[in-house]
């Protein structure tokens, strides 16, 4: 039986805009994230994919408590997080750690990398004197730094190099889950691939759980055994990493994919692309029901009322669509801007819920 | 058949920048040429050289600290370099123009779109306020701007990422140019959002019959959006050619390594990817061979001596590697397998280990 690492149910993060000086008054909140429901598995890597503002990496602070969470609960290995005090959560900081997204903004300029990486194994008293050294150097060692740069400071790496310093102090407690987030967004193209297997290596060596946030679907799929796909604080679809480009049901999952460019022409040439029309509503002022049916080519009245329910369509796969239930919806595509658009969208639908084409009389 | 005149043609380009450091080679020796709505993708890393290659074009490099050694840039056989001051303003915005990367800062915040999109009007083609208004409010509805006339005096910040770079592409194209640059016009943009990008400048080109040069990191980008590509490494051009054939059989270990280290979302999830070893040089030291000799599995001791000339592995089809010949014949492109580049990789490498005599003749 997979163990769950961590179950997170109902997670909510809200975020409020207060006016007023002297009588300071709520007049609106953020819903970054809204009522979200998963379980990660101990030795998966969980992929959270969606756009600018979706929530992810909101998503990934909450649940290592780095954001005290407006509602809902994060347990992990049945321990519940959100209760806990900043004293009692602060010994399982240890087990629950992060990589940030942006290498130079992320590492103290005036400490040497040495004590960046040393730093949380001082914290949690694991090391100290000589030990300390010579555990940090080993760290270094791992992630493919020359120890012998332990006092040299951040500015004299490089941007992977950098990357690399992140993951080592992340790795210094030697802990069960590890947020990455954006890990690779700010690396050149060539150095992605060396980070990107870093963090494999890392993984299989030290039997270690991801949350991996990134936008670049493709990365994503090279690191997850699952995706996650977030929309504007909600979760729309969840399945394992083939199943999900293979057979996506969400309408925006399928927008998503059919988003990314594929790096050869001769695949470019023959797309069908499915363009979603206008943008990502404010998270301010999210669409009431389905929170993407404002952009959705299948919408219909019961989208705008009603929200749907994360929920299994076919066994291990979580899609939060009133198609699942409406089977002849699914080739109807009525608000597509175009013709053209409307065959992609359908074509989509019938390859997700592996239905024919009809055959031309 | 009377030869085409190239829209525009660069010969040897040289742009330094003079630092504490010494002399920067930012560009160091580019040619290409571009033919009247032809749209040519440059690839490459940060620091290779691809947008300072283009601001060279634009003669908007700041002199001092740059500088353009030597060669030409040749727009319809003028050279650019040089014209006057006032005869290259007239030019530039107008029969050549550009769109930033970033449409959150080459946007002027302090005005109204309104003015921004009438003074190049006014400028170049000297159109009184009103017919100005009419043609820009045309131009924003050309562009998939939602009700033009209202938004038309509206400040940049009331518009959303993807909506200020279409006024950007509103401007860009406001004096009909032959030429359009633009500068990784959608890095900056989510993936949907890249994708209406994308295919507005596809739909524009094929209206207006626009030459395009593309500037780009991403390789999916060049693929959807470029007829020829030119790969950049270390501010020199390391190879061109059509784009399919670019992808189908590369004849430069660079591009071999660029194509197989990026993760792709159409196929399963690869065993491990390979990475580009080793980091990009450092342009502000003169280096004497090849740039990319120090991080290839196919450099020979003469390729870090001497710097490639220009192999001409098929008519058209131009690397700068010594081994060019035997790269392009092992048919390393979108179709080889992983272990097939590992396999030719580790040859190379074996079949230099004892260092020969370098041939010369």
């Amino acid at each position: 039986m997979d163990e769950v690492l961590l179950e997170v149910r109902d997670l909510k993060m809200h975020f409020p805009i207060y006016r007023g000086a002297l009588f300071r008054k709520e007049v609106n909140r953020v819903k970054a994230v809204d009522g979200l429901n998963f379980d990660i598995i101990k030795g998966e890597t969980l992929g959270l994919v969606g756009e600018s503002g979706c929530g992810k990496s909101t998503t990934g602070r909450a649940l290592i408590q780095l954001y005290k969470p407006t509602a809902g609960s994060v347990k992990f290995k049945g321990q519940e997080l959100t209760t806990l005090t900043k004293r009692q959560i602060h010994p399982l900081r240890r087990n629950l750690q992060m990589i940030f997204q942006d290498p130079y903004a992320s590492l103290n300029p005036r400490m040497t990398v040495g004590s960046i990486i040393g730093e949380p194994l001082k914290v949690h008293g694991l090391a100290d004197g000589s030990n300390l050294m010579k555990k940090t150097q080993d760290l270094m060692d791992i992630v493919g730094l020359d120890p012998r740069f332990v006092r040299r400071y951040p500015h004299e790496f490089s941007g992977g190099q950098r990357q690399r310093i992140g993951i080592a102090r992340a790795l210094a407690t030697n802990p069960d889950f590890i947020v990455c987030d954006e890990p690779i967004s700010a690396l050149d193209v060539s150095i992605q691939a060396q980070v990107i297997n870093l963090l494999e290596d890392l993984q299989s060596e030290f039997d270690l759980t991801y949350l991996f946030i990134a936008h670049d679907l493709a990365a994503v799929r090279q690191i997850s055994t699952r995706i996650a796909v977030m929309y504007l604080g909600n979760m729309v679809e969840l399945t394992d990493g083939a199943r999900l480009y293979e057979r996506p049901m969400h309408p925006y999952t399928q927008a998503l994919i059919s988003a990314v460019p594929i790096p050869d022409p001769e695949v470019e040439s023959t797309r069908e692309r499915i363009v979603l029309s206008g943008d990502v509503p404010s998270p301010l002022h999210p669409p009431t029901g389905c929170v993407f049916h404002t952009r959705c080519p299948f919408a219909f009245e019961k989208c705008a009322q009603e929200v749907p329910t994360f929920k299994e369509a076919e066994p291990g796969h979580l899609v939060a669509c009133h198609l699942v239930d409406e089977p002849k919806r699914r080739f109807e595509a009525p608000n597509a801007e175009t013709d053209a658009q409307k065959r992609a969208a359908v074509a989509a639908m019938r390859k997700a819920w592996d239905i024919p084409a009809p055959t031309p009389q | 058949m009377a030869e085409q005149i190239p829209l525009l043609e660069l010969k040897n380009l040289k742009t330094y920048f003079k630092t504490d450091e010494g002399i920067v080679r930012a560009v160091d020796g580019v040619s290409y040429q571009v033919m009247p709505g032809e749209s040519l993708g440059v690839v490459g890393e940060s620091g290779s050289g691809k947008s300072v290659t283009q601001i060279s074009v634009l003669g908007l490099i700041p002199q001092p600290p740059g500088f353009i050694p030597g060669g030409e840039i040749l727009f319809k056989g003028q050279d650019l370099l040089k014209m006057s001051k006032a005869d290259l303003r007239k030019i530039r915005g107008n029969r050549i123009s550009m769109i930033w990367q970033d449409p959150m800062t080459s946007l002027n915040p302090f005005l109204k779109v309104s003015r921004q999109l009438i003074e190049p009007l006014q400028i170049h083609q000297n159109l009184g306020t009103d017919d100005a208004r009419a043609k820009a409010i045309k131009m924003l509805e050309r562009v998939g701007i939602p009700a033009p006339s209202e938004r038309f005096d509206q400040y940049p910040h009331q518009f959303s990422g993807g909506m200020r770079q279409r006024v950007m592409i509103a401007m860009a194209l406001l004096n009909e140019p032959e030429l359009l640059i633009a500068d990784e016009p959608t890095t900056a943009l989510d993936v949907t959002i890249q994708a209406q990008i994308l295919e507005l400048m596809k739909d524009l080109r094929r209206d207006l019959g626009t030459g395009l040069i593309i500037i780009t990191h991403d390789l999916g980008v060049v693929a959807g959006m470029a007829d020829r590509i030119v790969v950049m490494y270390a501010g020199r051009i390391v190879e061109s050619a059509a784009a399919r054939e670019l992808f189908e059989r590369p004849a430069h270990p660079y591009t071999v390594g660029l194509l197989k280290s990026v993760p792709r979302l159409d196929r399963g999830r690869a065993e491990r990817l390979i990475p580009i070893e080793g980091r990009p040089p450092n342009v502000s030291k003169p280096i004497p061979g090849c740039a990319f000799a120090p991080r290839c599995a196919w450099a020979t001791a003469q390729c870090h001596k001497e710097w490639p000339p220009a192999v001409e592995v098929e008519p058209g089809r131009v690397s700068h590697c010594w081994r060019a010949t035997e790269v392009f014949e092992a048919e390393l492109g979108t179709h080889a397998t992983a272990e097939k580049v590992e396999k030719f990789e580790k040859q190379a490498r074996d079949s230099h280990a004892e260092p020969k005599e370098a041939h010369h003749g």
